[in-house]
């Protein structure tokens, strides 16, 4: 595998674009997902993650644009002909076949011998745990071995790049935890590029080296987790990555790369970071995240305001005010068995720095 | 409680047995009666039966009804699964005049099929026979089959295609590996029946046959205008039980796969997950 980390990109779309009738389901995706990285698109249903995905994979032809994997143009090749394998969102294992024959399906497509078929997918069911179910039918088995099934019929493949079109999605909370350990170790270990589609940005952060947020179609943002979260560049990113609490600003000065002078009204005049995208005199929206408000603190920033509720979540407790004008403010602090002794905050607190600019 | 009436459900059912059944069960005691004149019981014999079977025009037409039965469904079976395949990708409108023509086949009274097919043949000169008849069978059979393919497809996803061209199959051999092999229990179950329906059609072969061929149903026909022999009886509980055979596969076919749950492609990972966690 050592040979494919030499900083190649495993998959490139230019313009990518795909029409469905009157519906833009993707519009004009540029984006590079590098060889051996955990690549990741989030977004909201019908934002086109999925149809991008099958259009690396061939089961979509793209109305233009271009795909390119490792570098080779593979835009009219056919599915059958693409080096890369999916896994579908409902495994999509073969009913009439058994374990065995399942995983074996793609080997023999390419003429791969007998005892070769018999070693390698030997392994790779070990590799998944599922050694000893080879003659087991697909429905005789959990939803979580499904999957494994599935994963291991693409990966015996070896293919330059696995696809997965949230594979997760049709198992229980507790099991969907404990696969996307297993996801993540798998390909650290066997460095393979994973393009992963979800709508669960928290899944997505967990594994992932890098995300792409997409929206109607287009690609928001593109970037490491954290700076996904904490430096979001559009409003939609910074709502669907998080919770966070808006406040009104005008841009007065832009004073460098990201770094704004910013009027955020009754909180007064302040410097913080931005969105690159903003410019002088520009409406925006100031955002905080309720992890970052220190109940009656005396941080630089703050609001006051009447409790509406109390929400005890286990790990931490989450406060709503009522402040007037803002609206309703959340912020969340560590929980304390203080058997409910602490009143509840008139005023929360966050540091300059920690809020954040977009345009509005 | 026991001088109640009868509920009428019962009534009709023992109407259904005389009138259906009791004519049937005659034929069946006839053809081991020895009382050549059917008279009366002049006890058992199975000479009828080896009459019948050492009779050659019965041999003959036995295997002409033979012919006729596998290569109309044979046909069938083609039609329907490209059908049923193509109806998968074509558009609303496309779907709707290709059933309708399915449909039409089925409405329309075989005796007028038949008809029209025996004129345009002769207004062409084309010789009646097998070939003749296949067609007309062809014409009532591959709709039935149509319907019985679909129903099956309707309930698969492309998804298992899709699945097969991403691991490497090309469009031929994903049909051959998965298309075909899910479909199996519809096409079987489609076979048996074409094949009964056309091993004891009588309207279509008798238009279509001609001079040259005759299938065993058109033989009965024929041997009860004359005078009814007992040989006749015979030969009646032959197509009967050959027919009653391949239903009877056919209703087995449907009840194994119903037993395996074999119905849809996909399972529902909910249920095993329930499963699991017990």
């Amino acid at each position: 595998m050592s040979d494919r980390r030499n900083g190649r990109q495993a998959v490139t779309l230019r313009a990518l674009s795909r029409r469905f009738g009157e519906f833009e389901a993707v519009k004009g995706i540029d984006l590079d997902i590098r060889d051996g990285e955990f690549f990741s698109l989030i977004g909201p249903s019908g934002c086109g993650k999925t149809t991008t995905l099958r259009m690396i994979a061939g089961l979509e032809i793209p109305t233009s644009g271009r795909v390119l994997v490792h570098d080779r143009d593979m835009t009219t090749v056919p599915a059958h002909r693409r080096p890369v394998n999916t896994v579908f969102q409902q495994f999509a294992l073969f009913p009439h076949l058994n374990v065995f024959e399942n995983v074996a399906f793609g080997l023999r497509e390419r003429r791969v011998g007998k005892h070769e078929v018999r070693t390698r997918v030997g392994q790779m069911l070990e590799q998944v745990g599922l050694a000893g179910r080879e003659r087991a039918r697909p429905r005789e088995l959990s939803g979580g071995q499904q999957q494994r099934v599935a994963l291991a019929r693409s990966l015996v493949l070896e293919p330059e790049v696995l696809l997965l079109d949230e594979p997760l999605g049709a198992l229980d909370l507790k099991l969907r935890r404990q696969m996307q350990a297993v996801l993540k170790t798998l390909q650290r270990d066997i460095g393979i590029t994973f393009v992963y589609v979800t709508h669960d940005q928290e899944e997505a952060f967990s594994m992932s080296d890098r995300v792409g947020i997409m929206n109607a179609g287009r690609l928001e943002q593109l970037g490491l987790p954290r700076e996904v979260y904490h430096r979001p560049q559009t409003l939609f990113v910074a709502d669907f990555v998080g919770a966070s609490n808006r406040f009104a600003a005008t841009v007065m000065e832009r004073l460098g790369e990201g770094r704004f002078r910013a009027d955020l009204g009754p909180l007064g005049i302040t410097e913080i970071g931005g969105a690159d995208t903003l410019e002088t005199g520009a409406a925006a929206i100031a955002i905080v995240r309720p992890e970052a408000m220190e109940a009656d603190g005396d941080q630089q920033l703050g609001i006051s305001g009447e409790v509406v509720d109390v929400a005890y979540l286990g790990a931490q407790v989450q406060y709503t005010l009522d402040a007037g004008e803002h609206g309703r403010v959340i912020g969340l602090a560590p929980s304390e068995d203080d058997g409910g002794a602490s009143e509840a905050p008139r005023r929360l607190t966050w540091p300059a720095s920690r809020m954040w600019l977009v345009p509005g | 409680m026991s001088h109640r009436l009868p509920a009428p459900s019962a009534v009709f059912t023992a109407l259904v047995f005389v009138f259906l059944y009791l004519p049937i069960g005659i034929v069946v005691l006839n053809s081991f009666n020895a009382d050549e004149a059917l008279l009366g019981w002049g006890g058992f014999t199975t000479q009828w039966y080896s009459q019948a079977f050492s009779n050659s025009r019965v041999r003959d037409d036995f295997v002409t009804s033979l012919q006729v039965a596998l290569a109309s469904t044979a046909i069938s079976l083609v039609i329907a699964v490209t059908a049923g395949l193509w109806m998968r990708r074509a558009s609303t409108r496309a779907r709707r005049a290709l059933d309708a023509t399915t449909y039409m086949r089925i409405v329309l009274p075989e005796v007028v099929v038949a008809l029209a097919l025996f004129l345009v043949l002769r207004r062409y000169e084309i010789p009646l026979g097998v070939p003749a008849i296949v067609a007309g069978h062809v014409i009532f059979n591959s709709a039935y089959a149509t319907l019985i393919i679909q129903a099956r497809l309707a309930t698969m996803t492309d998804v298992l295609e899709e699945a097969a061209a991403d691991l490497g199959a090309s469009p031929v051999r994903t049909f051959r590996r998965v298309t075909l092999p899910l479909l199996m229990p519809a096409v079987i179950v489609a076979a048996l029946l074409t094949l009964s329906f056309s091993f004891d059609d009588v309207v279509t072969s008798l238009f279509l046959g001609g001079p040259n061929a005759e299938t065993l149903p058109v033989l009965l026909l024929g041997l009860i205008r004359l005078h009814v022999t007992p040989e006749v009886n015979a030969i009646a509980v032959g197509v009967t039980a050959i027919t009653m055979v391949t239903f009877g596969l056919a209703a087995a076919v449907m009840s194994i796969r119903d037993a395996a749950g074999v119905r849809t492609g996909q399972v529902d990972p909910a249920t095993l997950e329930a499963e699991e966690a017990k």
